[in-house]
């Protein structure tokens, strides 16, 4: 057993462990054993509890037993997939359970392990799954950030940004918008500008970011 | 050939012609290439008269025949108007043949060719000619002689063996007459002569053969004799009569008896007008007409009755009463074409009628036998569904009960997993907080008594499944082991015989009872027989078998002085056995050599026999194969009787 995880690690620090188990003891020794690496847990006794206090502003992750009466494990990761989140989620199944784990991964679970676990294959998973959580927020952010800086643009200068996306020179984006060459360099300028790109592989990324490599015409 | 009958013959050969293409044979072809081919029907020539021909039986030549007859037919034509009579001298045959073939209108002969053509043909008598020596109306007859010296022969009956002659066969008054006397008196002319010849006519050379000596005795139509006498060219009393008859007024010696003359008889095809016109001209002829004086006779009179003749024929078994005339096959064919054109029409209906029948025959009993099959078919893939449906449901069977095990066992690791999952996650907290020193020891205390409470629900836990797999034993009594076996090997044989493995039972019919659940003991021994199955999956082993046996053990008496012996049940499969360092593993819950195996099988039957109060375990028989047994016993039913009483 290591111990390389230390209370209160700057990654984990605002992060919120959901423990979803309708066995008391279980959930509370969860508690026990996840709060003893720093991290901060949330306790409930059942899925309908945890949707009804859930907020898509709180990051973390959920740990939930796949089997439970009234809503199991894997009805609460569908509800949670219809809401705007992030959190990964974390499915407990029983030994040999492999049909649940097989329909858990395939609605989009994070990961699952099987009872009775190791308890720093827990904590590790836990720890990945609240990482995890950190990129799909930031990407969240970025593509925020990025959307508001595109609609600053005019219609026309979305229309040039297209166009240099698409890899076409400025002659040719000229011929197509019927515009002097000048005049679509001074467009490419404010582009570049209003997105905060310094160069064109910037541009480029951001635009891809939101749209694909196909952006829409 | 211009005559009457042409136009009553015309319907049918528009009806043989139309045969000739249906049948497209070609017998009988002769008899209607005989029928006449000139085409222009009498009726045309208005003014003209009308040919009738007059068939005569010219028994003395054709030449003698025109002599005698022509006068007649001048006669007729004489007093009938409109017609043209003529005379056509046949012989037997050719009168035959224009009757058959309707050539002529009326015919003129002997009695005896009368009558067959009647029952043949169906002509009819008109009138009987009348003799002019005498006037008695039967007047034909014959003399059967001799020559007048003691030869022996003085009746018919002494003619045995010797030389006999007639002028033909089937001449009537110079042979068949005589030849009915003959058979009447017991001689068959055929047989008991020496010899008998037919010379042919005229009748004058019988009597010279016989006066000359050539033959012993002969037969002449009754005149001859006397004929020839009166010409002085014979000696009457040379000759002597046998089976002399004396008939009053006739003048003539006599043999035999008396049958009408010659007839006039029409065809049936000649017209009834023209008939009658015949007859009143022949009844009216006078004795003195050129005609009657030519033809050597009286006239004609009334027709008579010839039922003498047929009388004769039957004696005989000829004429139409036999086959003594050689009829030629052409002729029959000709006589009779017609009926054998419809025979052979009709045999060829019936042949295509046989030949359908047979084809309906063949394809009915061909759909039969397809049906048949079908059904065999459809038999054997209904018992190959109901074996399938009785296999599906021994398996459904020992699918629930493992199922219910799987339930169970399923169920229960999900209970104790609760508490120990608990025990788990407070003991490793507790040992990292403690590693950073961040626990006070109230905390740890209490963390630790959470642990214990844990420990102790897991415990419940196994109490109360073990509470629960109690109150399903509601059966615990006597049971014979080998009843079960049987009935065990009874369920698992439809899977083994799919899996192409035999099942034996070697049981021990000693064995006493034990106690145990039979349902417990069926499902363990289930799980047995389904474990050796697996085990058998993939062996090479032919053939691959399963072995259940049955034996009892004596306990040492020293180990307990009244302890019973075991009864041990063992199941021995052929395939390969399981390694050494598996052994015991195997009845560890949750452990499994098997891909889909639950690993709850050996673990739950070791617990029903251990529970019955009895043992389970492995044992490997290290021979040439290597193979494993898998063994369990259960304690026998202590004997009723009180082997404890105090003596």
């Amino acid at each position: 057993m290591t111990h390389n995880q230390a209370p209160g690690t700057p990654a984990a620090a605002d992060k919120t462990i959901f423990v979803v188990d309708d066995d008391q003891a279980v959930r509370e020794s969860l508690r026990w054993l996840i709060s003893s690496v720093g991290l901060k847990v949330e306790t409930y006794a059942s899925a309908q509890d945890f949707l009804d206090d859930y907020s898509p502003d709180r990051p973390g992750c959920v740990l939930v037993d796949v089997r439970m009466p009234a809503m199991n494990g894997l009805e609460l990761q569908k509800h949670l997939a219809e809401k705007p989140h992030c959190l990964p989620v974390i499915m407990v199944t029983g030994h040999g359970d492999v049909q649940m784990a097989v329909r858990a991964m395939k609605d989009g679970a994070f990961d699952f392990i099987e009872k009775p676990y190791n308890d720093q294959i827990l904590l590790d998973l836990v720890q990945k799954a609240v990482r995890e959580c950190d990129r799909r927020r930031t990407e969240v952010i970025g593509h925020r950030e990025i959307q508001d800086l595109i609609d600053t643009l005019t219609p026309r200068e979305r229309q040039v940004m297209d166009m240099i996306v698409e890899g076409n020179t400025n002659k040719q984006i000229a011929h197509a918008l019927t515009i002097s060459d000048k005049t679509v360099e001074a467009h490419r300028a404010k582009v570049m500008e209003k997105l905060e790109a310094p160069s064109l592989a910037d541009l480029i990324r951001k635009s891809l970011t939101l749209h694909g490599p196909n952006p829409p015409r | 050939m211009q005559n009457i009958t042409r136009s009553a013959f015309r319907p049918v050969r528009i009806v043989v012609a139309v045969c000739t293409v249906v049948m497209g044979l070609s017998w009988g072809g002769t008899a209607w290439a005989a029928t006449p081919e000139v085409p222009a029907p009498p009726e045309t020539l208005l003014g003209s008269a009308q040919d009738v021909k007059i068939a005569v039986l010219a028994f003395r030549g054709k030449p003698s025949a025109m002599k005698k007859w022509q006068p007649m037919a001048d006669y007729l034509s004489q007093r009938i108007d409109g017609y043209r009579f003529s005379i056509v001298p046949l012989s037997l045959d050719e009168m035959h043949q224009a009757v058959n073939s309707e050539s002529v209108d009326f015919i003129l002969t002997n009695p005896g060719n009368y009558v067959e053509h009647e029952a043949t043909f169906g002509v009819t008598r008109l009138a009987t000619l009348k003799p002019r020596t005498h006037s008695i109306t039967d007047s034909l007859g014959a003399t059967i002689f001799t020559r007048n010296e003691d030869n022996g022969i003085n009746t018919i009956a002494d003619l045995k063996g010797k030389q006999f002659m007639a002028i033909r066969e089937n001449a009537f008054g110079g042979f068949q007459v005589a030849w009915r006397e003959m058979r009447a008196q017991g001689l068959d002319p055929f047989k008991d002569l020496a010899s008998l010849v037919f010379v042919g006519f005229p009748q004058d050379k019988v009597v010279e053969a016989v006066l000359s000596g050539d033959v012993d005795a002969g037969t002449s139509r009754a005149g001859v004799l006397e004929n020839l006498a009166q010409n002085g060219k014979i000696d009457l009393s040379k000759v002597r009569i046998l089976n002399p008859r004396n008939e009053p007024d006739f003048p003539f010696a006599l043999s035999t008896r008396l049958y009408p003359e010659w007839p006039f008889a029409q065809l049936k095809h000649t017209p009834e007008q023209l008939s009658q016109k015949v007859v009143i001209a022949l009844l009216s002829m006078a004795p003195d007409d050129p005609a009657a004086v030519a033809g050597g006779y009286a006239g004609w009179t009334v027709p008579l009755d010839y039922q003498s003749v047929h009388e004769l024929f039957k004696d005989l078994n000829i004429g139409p009463y036999g086959q003594p005339v050689k009829i030629k096959w052409s002729d029959l064919v000709e006589q009779y074409w017609h009926w054998g054109l419809f025979a052979g029409v009709l045999m060829a209906i019936a042949m295509l009628w046989v030949v359908r029948v047979e084809h309906l025959v063949a394809k009915r009993t061909g759909e039969l036998s397809r049906a048949n099959a079908e059904l065999e078919t459809q038999i054997s893939e209904r018992k190959r569904a109901e074996e399938i449906a009785s296999r599906r449901q021994n398996e459904l069977a020992h699918v629930s009960r493992v199922n219910t095990m799987g339930e169970l066992t399923a169920s229960l690791a999900h209970e104790i997993n609760q508490p120990l999952s608990a025990i788990a996650n407070y003991a490793t907290g507790s040992v990292r907080r403690l590693s950073l020193n961040a626990i006070s020891p109230t905390d740890l205390r209490d963390v630790m008594e959470t642990i214990a409470a844990e420990a102790e629900r897991a415990g419940e836990v196994i109490r109360r499944v073990r509470n629960l797999v109690r109150k399903s034993e509601v059966s615990l009594g006597r049971l014979d082991l080998n009843a079960i076996v049987r009935e065990t090997i009874d369920i698992s044989r439809a899977e083994a015989e799919r899996q192409h493995i035999e099942l034996h039972g070697r049981l021990d019919r000693t064995a006493p009872t034990v106690i145990a659940d039979k349902v417990q003991i069926e499902q363990v021994l289930l799980n047995l027989i389904g474990n050796a199955m697996e085990a058998l999956h993939d062996s090479p082993q032919v053939p691959r078998t399963i072995t259940i046996t049955t034996h009892t053990t004596d306990r040492a008496p020293h180990d307990a002085p009244d302890a019973l012996g075991d009864v041990v049940c063992a199941v021995h499969d052929n395939g390969v056995g399981i390694p050494d360092d598996t052994g015991e593993n195997l009845f560890e819950a949750f452990y499994s050599t098997k891909p889909d195996g639950m690993g709850m099988g050996l673990s739950i039957s070791r617990s029903i026999i251990e529970a019955s109060g009895g043992r389970m375990w492995i044992e490997t028989n290290t021979g040439p194969v290597r193979t494993s047994i898998f063994k369990f016993s259960l304690p026998r039913t202590p004997p009723p009787s009180s082997s404890r009483t105090p003596t």
